[in-house]
């Protein structure tokens, strides 16, 4: 916390001697009729005043200290604040009004008293709002580097985007695989450069792009499982099952895909007979379910890496959609991984 | 002369073809004695055929390449073929052990076998080539050191579950359980908090008491409550968690 600047001191004094002036015109006027209004006046400004500058040094030495130390130090500060203020009156009203201590203990000092925790503690609340006012300033202050952070985010995930796609090792094999095909299967090598086509075009064309549909996102997937198809051979198969009949739905990249990629890389890849992986889309009350269950060798060994991909989807799900979304990861049975993501509609 | 023979290991078929082909047409007197698609089959074949080289791709299923070249020392002349690989290929260069990168293409694979035609004909140290598979495999396997948990393993009835770390508002030691909390769930492991401390990435997850980790990005709020006690409250939930003095440094200035 920041202490008041002494710019900041001198207008609270001011805005306490405007309230105090006011105090004493609706004591004089309102309630005290028969008293007199400089007295009043004289009176208001000294309790007021010291309040006002004993809260403030309490304030002051306590706003590093813990919550109890500041509310005794306010505490000690306000009853400091109307006993000098009571002093201070008492010597005006000894010199002007010729007023002795006796008669001043018993007949002014108590209302003095009253009056001083009466209109103390909205001037305690007044210090209390600025001391606010600072922490919310600090609130205004993170909320901006916030945005900051957010707004930098989009701009990485838009690269992760790209990077993911077209990863380096995804992008050696698939040539890798070309490669070979021209030596030995003519008609293959030219379907896994359509298919790689196809998939640079969709991964491409929607990197720009915050939302796609579902459509683009299980099409892009169906190409990189076809291509991991041709690779894998038969260790490999795959069903997509879309039953939204909402194929135009808005729909995030960069979801399903890492789920998928896990599956083959951490389940079914090193899996010595392959496996099946299996994407079933539907809606469910006010979701959009995604299930993505492999039949691969299971999360025991390659948690750790696996978990990488997880954790950012994860993530992703959460600054879209807040709490709304959610991404389940199960065993499968009796092998693999069921992943289930969950999104409003 | 007995004629020169070689089998190929590789999980993707068409990389085992492609290669087949082309060892053909470069060095039509090599006799592949059979294909192997995983790491099992590869290590069977070389102990029943002993080819004289043995081409192996890194990365199979059942057993790596360099697996299988450590348990068959000796036997045989190694070439490993692998995608590209930042790591591996330095560990291959520092050890000098023959590889040849993906795709591969018939430059590259030219090259490899003129130089491989000339070590046959020396003495092969098969004294070395077991340390320098070790110091290839040491390589590796650090490189894929685990390094922070990312998905805690939880049980649900009879159900297994995969929790990632994000969703994770904190873990709480109860009795001998752990509490795995996140915005909706809570789970019980048996790992204990202080195990937990040194598995978790310090910097998203703060050990705030003797009884508690948090994860500093789930933190909506910090307070202290009328008895002084400083409490942590979490995105989503009203759920809040004490700080113990000690602790208490690590949110100052925040």
């Amino acid at each position: 916390m920041q202490g008041l600047k002494p710019k900041n001191k001198a207008k609270s004094l001011i805005i306490t001697a405007l309230f105090n002036t006011i105090i004493a015109l609706v004591l004089t006027f309102m309630v005290m009729e028969k008293q007199d209004f400089f007295d009043v006046f004289m009176i208001s400004q000294f309790i007021g005043l010291s309040i006002c500058v004993f809260v403030s040094i309490a304030f002051e030495v306590t706003e590093q200290k813990e919550n109890k130390w500041m509310a005794l130090g306010i505490f000690l500060g306000l009853f400091s604040g109307i006993f000098s203020g009571a002093l201070l009156s008492w010597i005006f009203l000894a010199f002007f009004r010729d007023v002795d201590f006796g008669y001043f203990l018993k007949n002014i000092f108590s209302s003095v008293f009253i009056f001083g925790i009466v209109f103390g503690v909205p001037i305690i609340y007044f210090f209390a709002s600025k001391e606010k006012l600072i922490e919310s300033e600090k609130q205004i202050q993170k909320e901006k580097i916030k945005r900051l952070t957010v707004e930098k985010e989009a701009a990485m995930t838009t690269l992760r985007i790209l990077q993911a796609q077209i990863e380096p090792h995804f992008l050696f094999n698939t040539l890798a695989n070309v490669i070979s095909l021209f030596e030995i299967d003519m008609e293959k090598a030219k379907q896994m450069l359509i298919d790689f086509n196809e998939y640079l075009r969709i991964s491409l064309q929607r990197t720009r792009q915050e939302m796609i549909t579902l459509k683009q996102e299980l099409d892009l997937i169906r190409q990189y499982l076809e291509i991991f198809k041709i690779r894998m051979g038969n260790r490999l198969s795959y069903t997509i099952n879309d039953r939204t009949d909402m194929s135009e739905l808005a729909f995030p990249p960069l979801i399903i895909q890492p789920l998928v990629e896990n599956s083959i890389k951490y389940g079914i890849e090193p899996k010595l007979e392959g496996g099946t992986i299996s994407i079933d889309c539907r809606i469910e009350e006010d979701n959009l379910s995604i299930m993505i269950s492999d039949t691969g060798k299971g999360l025991d060994e390659d948690a750790n890496q696996a978990g990488i991909g997880i954790n950012n989807v994860s993530q992703r799900l959460e600054n879209i959609y807040g709490s709304q979304a959610s991404l389940m990861l199960k065993q499968n049975h009796p092998t693999g991984i069921k992943a289930m993501i969950k999104i409003p509609l | 002369m007995k004629p020169i023979t070689a089998i190929i290991a590789d999980d993707e078929e068409n990389l085992r073809m492609g290669i087949s082909v082309l060892l053909e047409r470069l060095w039509p007197e090599l006799t592949i004695l059979g294909q192997a698609q995983n790491g099992i089959e590869a290590l069977s074949l070389i102990e029943q055929e002993r080819p004289d080289i043995a081409f192996l791709d890194i990365k199979m299923p059942g057993m790596t390449g360099v697996e299988v070249a450590k348990k068959i020392s000796g036997i045989c002349k190694i070439v490993f073929i692998t995608a590209y690989d930042h790591f591996a290929v330095q560990a291959f260069e520092s050890e000098a052990v023959d590889y040849i990168l993906k795709p591969v293409t018939q430059n590259r694979l030219e090259k490899t076998l003129i130089r491989l035609k000339g070590q046959l004909e020396a003495q092969d140290d098969s004294l070395n080539f077991d340390l320098k598979m070790k110091k290839i495999i040491q390589v590796l396997e650090n490189k894929e050191i685990p390094d922070y948990l990312r998905l805690i393993k939880v049980k649900t009835g009879s159900e297994l579950r995969f929790i990632p770390v994000s969703q994770v508002l904190y873990f709480k030691a109860e009795d001998k359980y752990t509490i795995v909390q996140t915005a909706t769930n809570e789970f019980l492991i048996k790992t204990p908090i202080k195990d937990l401390e040194n598995m978790l990435d310090p910097k998203q997850f703060w050990r705030v008491h003797r009884s508690s980790i948090v994860n500093i990005e789930k933190i909506k709020m910090i307070k202290r409550s009328f008895t002084n006690q400083m409490m942590v409250g979490f995105d989503q939930t009203d759920h809040t968690l004490p700080v113990s003095r000690s602790y208490e440094h690590l949110f100052k200035q925040m």
